[in-house]
């Protein structure tokens, strides 16, 4: 890929790194901004599916529900980022990028948010923060559940 | 022994700036072919195959008819592959499975990351630029599940392997810098590497920048230019070529995400079924081979390919990496040339460095760091984020 120097104006025409919802993941989208997380579940195979699809990933049957789950969990993997993981996102910066594990086994991926990022380690308890903003929709973090 | 051979290969030295003249990429790609026919002593008239990857620049799509036209060739099997990394271990097994199949006979596979001349048409900003390797197209799952978060590019994604790994099989940091201070001693018996003349110790490793926790600068591959290809074809016609025949005894590929957040088992790599049916292809374990060939876009890349591989067992890699000198001159060599770590990554063609490499080492022509025992070789390549692998088993004649 060739390199470029990145304009301000340049990114101005860049699409936002921010969900565009499809129309099958809508309601967890549209949950989420109510401070809820709804996964789906297959009425056929038992098994839990995300992200939403119209199929399930084990037995392919269409046959999925959304179910309310509780946005609690524990840091399965996370990296603390020294360099933006790219350049929008540089104002965010040191990014605490995770993948949360649910008690379903469901796993997430999202930031957790914390002052000492220092102090994390893999299998801590964490729980949902719903991160809402005017010009997007909502996500779904994560912070320690101690203190 | 074997239903196909590598009877020739190519390789640029790789070069942080470019000296060369500059070509658009079909022209370098056709360079490329034409030296690895050269190599092999075969008659480019004979091309009846090619593998390529979407490293040529002048066209998104239809890229395959478009070298077969550019090349004069008339091709009865023409694979573009999308395997990121695995791209070339996937080119060869293709190629090797197509000649098997009594398709064609001779078939080039080549990457090439060089510069071309300046376009009259600047390119506009595209989103991939930003994006990487994570598409930011609508409806993909990365655009509306990974992006928002930040979750994209590569260091992020094997820095959270290396974390979970660490995590369960405790926090020997030294171990891990160790595979990229080893490589160093290759790369410094390659004139051809970017990092020749320039060793490392494991100290100058952990003390290199952080990059995404816990992976550190020296421990992340150096983009650079350059290109390699490789002459696939009939152990018959392999046998008639200029250098010793390379087997292709086995090979394997697995595939099972995109995202690491959806791997079923980050510390089960798909490596693991890879190497599984190429070893059992060639009728070889881990133990019959002289050198491993591991594709390192990273550090941890080789410590995890190194145990679902079968070298040892699980959560031993650490302590396998630390018992055992993994330059030339050890008891387990690895990228003999520097790895990709060493050597540079010319994108794609990074991965076909670990080809040509071992291809090399088997017929003898590795210079300085050429090993006394050279029959056997493993090959890896690794795409994405530890989500598409491909493994080679070769074996000299």
């Amino acid at each position: 890929m060739p390199r470029y120097e990145l304009t301000p104006e340049m990114l101005a025409e860049l699409p936002r790194p921010i969900p565009y919802p499809t129309p099958t993941a809508q309601p967890f989208w549209d949950a989420l901004a109510r401070d809820e997380l709804l996964l789906q579940r297959c009425g056929a195979c038992g098994a839990w599916v995300h992200y939403p699809r119209r199929r399930c990933t084990t037995c392919m049957s269409e046959d999925l529900a959304w179910e309310a789950v509780e946005p609690a969990g524990t840091i399965h993997a996370f990296t603390v980022t020294h360099r933006p993981t790219a350049v929008v996102f540089a104002d965010q910066m040191p990014q605490v990028l995770a993948i949360v594990e649910l008690p379903n086994g469901v796993r997430l991926s999202t930031t957790i948010v914390t002052d000492d990022p220092a102090a994390l380690r893999g299998g801590d308890a964490v729980v949902g923060v719903f991160d809402h903003a005017d010009d997007r929709p909502t996500l779904l973090r994560f912070r320690p559940a101690r203190g | 022994m074997s239903h196909a051979a590598i009877a020739g290969s190519a390789q640029r030295p790789a070069e942080r700036k470019y000296t060369g003249e500059r070509k658009l990429s079909l022209e370098h790609w056709a360079d490329l072919a034409a030296d690895a026919l050269a190599d092999a002593g075969i008659d480019p008239r004979d091309v009846d195959g090619l593998c390529c990857a979407g490293d040529v620049q002048e066209t998104d799509a239809f890229l395959p008819a478009t070298i077969a036209e550019f090349c004069g060739w008339s091709v009865n099997f023409a694979e573009r592959l999308d395997l990121g990394g695995a791209s070339p271990v996937g080119m060869v097994w293709r190629a090797a499975a197509a000649i098997a199949m009594g398709l064609c006979e001779v078939v080039v596979c080549a990457d090439t990351m060089r510069p071309r001349p300046p376009s009259p048409h600047p390119a506009k900003l595209d989103a991939r630029m930003v994006y990487g390797a994570s598409s930011s197209i609508w409806g993909s799952p990365q655009a509306e599940f990974e992006i928002p978060y930040g979750h994209l590019g590569q260091n992020s994604g094997y820095a959270m392997y290396a974390q979970r790994y660490h995590e369960c099989y405790g926090w020997d940091e030294r171990s891990r810098a160790k595979i990229a201070a080893d490589q160093r001693v290759s790369a410094c018996a390659n004139p051809d590497a970017v990092f020749y003349g320039q060793p490392v110790t494991i100290d100058d490793v952990l003390g290199s920048p952080m990059i995404s926790e816990p992976l550190r600068m020296l421990e992340i591959v150096m983009p650079v230019s350059g290109g390699a290809a490789v002459v696939v074809t009939t152990p018959e016609r392999a046998r008639a070529a200029r250098h010793r025949p390379v087997h292709i005894a086995g090979f394997g590929e697995h595939l099972t995400h995109k995202t690491p957040t959806y791997a079923p088992d980050l510390l089960q790599t798909p490596v693991g079924a890879a190497a599984a049916t190429a070893f059992a292809m060639a009728g070889l374990t881990p133990a019959d081979v002289d050198m491993a060939q591991i594709y390192d876009c990273y550090t941890i890349t080789v410590l995890l390919s190194i145990e679902d591989s079968g070298f040892c067992g699980k959560g031993e890699g650490l302590e396998f990496v630390r018992t055992h000198d993994l330059s030339f001159k050890g008891d387990f060599p690895v990228n003999t040339h520097g790895g990709q770590l060493g050597y540079g990554q010319a994108g794609m063609a990074g991965g076909m460095s670990q080809v040509v490499e071992a291809v090399r080492q088997i017929q003898g022509r590795s210079g300085d760091r050429q090993l006394a025992k050279h029959d056997t070789a493993y090959v890896t390549g690794t795409g994405g984020v530890m989500s598409e692998q491909a493994a080679l088993v070769l074996v000299g004649e």
